[in-house]
């Protein structure tokens, strides 16, 4: 019975590492992100790096705000960035505080069976690539929902869809932010409250102003110093070892308690459920934040579409090669060392800690300073990114295309879209505040299972099924938002982590096992039993879509209108 | 673009090509990705013994580190493939098709 508890524990503990690292707040090891956390001593070299990043980026936000006065402008930066340099974007917005703390640390923790994380989103990436990159581009202007409402009711899908992608970007928004307060205070020494406000703050300016543009480029930056970062400790690390890979793991195990079974795999994925449940997660997952799809329309046509999630894939395969090498490095070298430890034997600041204590041990107080900088520039970017897709969301889905059927000016668009943007920063510090004391572990994981379950099922099927009726299309937001919502809730998550009763009725820390079938179910079902008129011409009309999704005619005009 | 010409382009043998040597493209691509991505999560799952084997047999990297690195190896390079160098050439036919669109809509 304690095994099996125990067992059932070690698949949370994985499911949660999972999400964080696809939502990524910073910490993933329940030590930061569930409890309070000590402040710090002030960190200057970390604070002098990121000021001089937030100096950067302001200016660039001015030379981006004077490019920006299109709503095109706004939300895909005109169309106009190369597609090597959103690819390193996209990448920006995966290589999160979460990949560099929370991987790190949960190979730290239990050994090989971290890699998991790292083999599963490396599976799942080229997939989306293959399948949506190039029709996504071809069918859309802004945001996934101009595909989704392609050739069915507008009106009935967009505010519906719109309002599954705000439940996505605001969850996400929630939990990077307690991440980022949490962080900061470990990091930096600065108080909770100052790091939400700051953070929303930056993000606000960042966004308001400079739209895509100026986050595009937040991103870009961010991406090549969490890169560069992440080479340097691993070169100091080769180093340490003499270049010698094997030498790395030996003395890990050398170091580690458990010995050789660190680098064995353990108690993880022992039913099919549970293999078939990540899989989902990371697949639909992926398919479904519309902050990564709209990256998509940030350049100029299907092809370098295509190309973007290329490079984004090269990059993202790369750094999680250097992270195997960190976390095991970081196990060997940090373990047993009493500077990093306090009396009682555990690690100064929680687990999520390793790396920084990797790179103080390995670079002193200026590589610190600058690993602990580039995590925070990484909030700041990943944040900037959900804000603007909220805004294209609420003043292109909702207001434009919904309230207002399609008669709106540019000026009043833009000036709305501003408006969202304003408001997401004030909601972003309220919900900080609220959530600050929360277990914010359940809030991502519904974030990425809404993103499964909601948005991508019916993404996938306006892209690939003609079959696709308007009804069939809500009844699959609407099941699939609710079961997941419903799920999360009644998962272990929620009852036993948050509630802290003894079981949970739902026993998967993931709905998507469920949800994700049941969405694409009821699409097929409601769409094949829908016998309307307007169904008849909705299947009728795929045939077009099909012409204009293959072969890229018309998107010019698409996106001049 | 009116209904009438979508329904035109469509009928060509230049756009059949297109969508069928694409969609093989895709099927295989995927089908690739997809395998050593179950592969690799069954393997972890259901081959413990398999996965914990030494690599070299004196060290302490096991099969499942060595797996790893190859999922992440396979990914970038099915994608360099797609991307680059079998996406370019359906670019190439599909700029074509394009290029015959537009001049046989001028005569």
């Amino acid at each position: 019975m304690m095994l099996k508890n125990k067992r059932r524990n070690v698949s949370l503990l994985f499911l949660t590492a999972i999400s964080l690292f696809l939502t990524q707040p910073m910490a993933w090891a329940a030590g930061s992100i569930s409890g309070d956390v000590a402040k710090q001593a002030l960190n200057i070299p970390a604070i002098v790096i990121f000021i001089l990043f937030v100096l950067v980026t302001l200016v660039i936000t001015y030379w981006a705000a004077r490019k920006t006065s299109t709503t095109k402008e706004f939300y895909t930066a005109g169309g106009g960035i190369p597609a090597w340099q959103n690819g390193v974007a996209i990448s920006g917005d995966f290589l999160s505080a979460a990949t560099l703390l929370g991987i790190t640390s949960s190979i730290y923790v239990m050994g090989v069976d971290g890699l998991a994380i790292i083999a599963g989103t490396l599976g799942a990436w080229p997939v989306v690539l293959f399948l949506i990159a190039e029709r996504l581009r071809n069918l859309g202007r802004f945001t996934f929902i101009d595909v989704v409402s392609f050739r069915l009711s507008a009106s009935k899908i967009r505010p519906l869809a719109a309002v599954s992608s705000l439940f996505v970007l605001v969850f996400y928004l929630i939990a990077q932010l307690v991440g980022a307060g949490k962080l900061v205070q470990l990091l930096f020494g600065l108080d909770y409250l100052v790091a939400i406000i700051s953070v929303s703050l930056l993000m606000v300016v960042y966004v308001a102003f400079g739209g895509m543009l100026a986050a595009t480029w937040v991103q870009f930056i961010k991406s090549v110093l969490l890169v560069a970062g992440g080479t340097i400790l691993a070169l100091l690390l080769l180093i340490q070892f003499d270049f010698d890979f094997g030498k790395i793991f030996t003395s890990a195990v050398e170091t580690h308690p458990k010995g050789g079974a660190i680098v064995e795999v353990g108690g993880w994925l022992k039913d099919p459920l549970s293999v078939i449940s990540l899989g989902m997660t990371l697949l639909f997952g992926f398919i479904g934040l519309p902050h990564i799809l709209m990256r998509l329309f940030t350049v100029k046509d299907a092809a370098a579409s295509r190309k973007s999630a290329f490079y984004a894939i090269s990059i993202i395969g790369y750094f999680q090669l250097l992270i195997i090498l960190i976390g095991f490095g970081a196990l060997s070298l940090i373990m047993f060392n009493g500077n990093y430890h306090d009396a009682a034997g555990d690690m100064i600041g929680g687990n999520n800690m390793a790396v920084l204590h990797v790179s103080h041990l390995l670079g002193g107080d200026i590589l610190l300073g600058f690993i602990a900088a580039v995590t925070f520039a990484t909030i700041l970017a990943v944040v900037s990114g959900l804000t603007i897709s909220a805004a294209a969301t609420i003043a292109h889905d909702l207001y434009a295309g919904t309230f207002a059927k399609g008669k709106v000016t540019e000026k009043k668009e833009m000036i709305v879209s501003k408006i969202a943007v304003v408001g997401t920063g004030v909601l972003a510090i309220i919900m900080g505040v609220v959530f600050e004391h929360q277990n914010v572990v359940f809030v991502s994981n519904l974030a990425m299972a809404i993103a499964a379950s909601a948005n991508a099922p019916v993404l996938i099927m306006a892209m690939f099924w003609g079959g696709l009726t308007t009804r069939g299309a809500i009844a699959g937001i609407v099941l699939g938002l609710a079961s997941s919502l419903l799920l999360i809730v009644l998962g272990p998550q929620v009852m036993v982590e948050v509630l802290g009763m003894e079981q949970a009725i739902f026993p998967y820390a993931y709905p998507t096992v469920v949800s994700v079938p049941l969405a694409f179910l009821s699409i097929w079902y409601f769409s094949i039993s829908d016998k309307s008129e307007s169904a008849a011409a909705e299947r009728l009309t795929y045939q077009d879509q099909f012409v204009l999704s293959e072969t890229g005619i018309g998107v010019q005009d698409a996106v001049e209108h | 673009m009116s209904a009438l010409s979508l329904s035109e382009i469509r009928e060509r043998p230049a756009f059949k090509e297109l969508v069928q040597k694409r969609r093989k493209m895709r099927v295989t691509m995927i089908s690739m990705m997809m395998l050593v991505f179950i592969g690799y999560l069954f393997a972890w799952a259901f081959l413990p013994e398999f996965v914990n084997l030494r690599l070299p047999a004196d060290s302490s990297v096991t099969i499942g580190i060595w797996i790893t690195v190859v999922v992440v190896l396979v990914a970038i390079l099915l994608s360099a493939y797609y991307a680059m160098i079998a996406g370019k050439q359906l670019d190439l036919l599909n700029e074509k098709l394009i290029k015959d669109i537009h001049h046989d809509a001028k005569k």
